[in-house]
């Protein structure tokens, strides 16, 4: 019986030490940098400069980089400004990961800014690359991106242009729609589309397409001044405008 | 008569055995590493100044203070022997504190090495260094070491296997697997 006490004790002991550790250690609001090289310090400019395989977090949000800047606040220098992560940056945030050779990370306006020759924001329904910048607002979840654009969802359909905006669900980051601008092509499995700007509805599944727009099914062409595409239904549909009127080039299939 | 133990009491008594061994292992180590420092000095070869208090006043007009429990000045090799010295450098009301078990100054009053329970403080910018070994100039303010350090400033602490530290801590590099915490 005394035993049985003691063990309890020793237990309830041991229990304590553990919980008092982790209630210590585990604070979701603190940023966590490890580094292989060096943790440097610059005390007038308030900068932490991590080298070689970094890995640095903030609750949910993880960072891994050849190198990651951190910039202390001027205001307030005990909270982190921003941080600036250079080569190889990999962002997961959630189920959302983000990819990189250079990534700028604003705490205060939870803005991430992706800069190099190939950037790219991939959830489960749709992977977001660019060849020039992709900024990113995590609070009002829009991304913009541009420089050879390429929006490809579940379908599956690509877009391509030179610039597409896109906004996303604050809850499961899922795309809710996106606005295409410049040169736009959008790839499905029937058919390929081209036009001067384009906009995804998730909701209706609809794309409606504007300026020069050419359908190419198969070996038929359509061509217009607008239209829209149901991605649900395969249906497609071609306006014209004042200037110009809706043509139609049709072959039949081959059999 | 026989005593019978069972096996959650052997575990206790194991644990309980464990336990003493390391305090007293702990306790013994520090007794003997104590011990031998002390023994290093050699009072009938030089000069041994109980209590000391050395003041200088440096071109770039800052202040240094040291104090000690107890100097031995080695002539032969141009250095002194510092017991628990404190070093206070003072520069516009801005304080750097250092303490340390030993220290060393060499090359007349510009270098020095600090041994064992290294400690740096300067409350104005929230700073505090520890380590275990210290070697540093006067004059620049710069620092270094190959020991692990621990280092907090303001909310921030940092972790590595050894340090460059330049002028009193206005530029600090940490070197390899090293740890960054922001609260």
């Amino acid at each position: 019986m005394k035993i049985r006490k003691i063990k309890y004790y020793i237990l309830y002991f041991l229990a304590l030490i553990y919980f008092n550790s982790a209630v210590a250690y585990e604070n979701s609001n603190q940023f966590k940098v490890e580094a292989d090289k060096s943790i440097e310090y610059f005390e007038k400019q308030k900068i932490y400069v991590a080298s070689g395989n970094v890995k640095a977090s903030k609750g949910n949000f993880s960072v891994k980089a050849d190198n990651i800047k951190a910039f202390m606040g001027k205001i307030k220098n005990s909270d982190i400004a921003y941080i600036e992560a250079t080569g190889n940056v990999i962002i997961i945030d959630q189920d959302t990961i983000a990819k990189s050779d250079f990534a700028r990370y604003n705490f205060k306006d939870k803005i991430i800014i992706l800069k190099g020759n190939t950037q790219s924001i991939e959830a489960k329904a749709f992977k977001l690359q660019s060849k020039k910048i992709i900024s990113f607002d995590d609070i009002k979840k829009i991304a913009t991106s541009e420089g050879d654009v390429k929006l490809f969802l579940s379908g599956p359909i690509s877009i391509f242009s030179k610039r597409i905006d896109a906004k996303f669900d604050k809850i499961n980051n899922n795309l809710i729609s996106a606005s295409a601008q410049g040169n736009v092509k959008i790839e499905t499995k029937a058919e390929t589309i081209t036009c001067n700007s384009a906009k995804y509805n998730n909701k209706t599944n609809l794309i409606s397409l504007e300026g020069n727009v050419i359908i190419k099914r198969d070996k038929s062409i359509l061509t217009g001044e607008k239209g829209y595409m149901n991605l649900n239904t395969r249906k497609s549909k071609i306006e014209s405008s004042k200037s110009k009127r809706v043509k139609g080039v049709f072959s039949p299939i081959q059999k | 008569m026989k005593l019978k133990l069972s096996a959650k009491s052997i575990f206790i008594i194991l644990i309980v055995l464990i336990i003493t061994m390391l305090t007293f292992n702990y306790i013994n180590r520090n007794n003997q590493l104590n011990s031998q420092k002390i023994q290093d000095i050699d009072p009938s070869k030089e000069g041994k100044t109980v209590g000391v208090n050395i003041e200088q006043n440096q071109p770039n007009g800052e202040k240094i203070k040291i104090t000690a429990d107890l100097m031995e000045e080695n002539k032969e090799e141009k250095f002194i022997k510092l017991i628990n010295p404190i070093t206070e450098i003072i520069k516009k009301n801005n304080i750097t504190k250092i303490t340390s078990n030993y220290g060393y100054i060499m090359n007349n009053y510009s270098k020095f090495k600090l041994d064992n329970n290294v400690n740096i403080y300067n409350i104005k910018k929230k700073f505090a260094l520890k380590t275990e070994m210290l070697l540093g100039m006067f004059d620049t303010g710069d620092m270094y070491t190959n020991s692990p350090v621990k280092i907090k400033i303001r909310n921030s602490k940092i972790q590595g296997s050894s340090l460059s530290l330049k002028n009193y801590g206005e530029y600090i590099k940490v070197f390899g697997k090293a740890k960054l915490t922001i609260d």
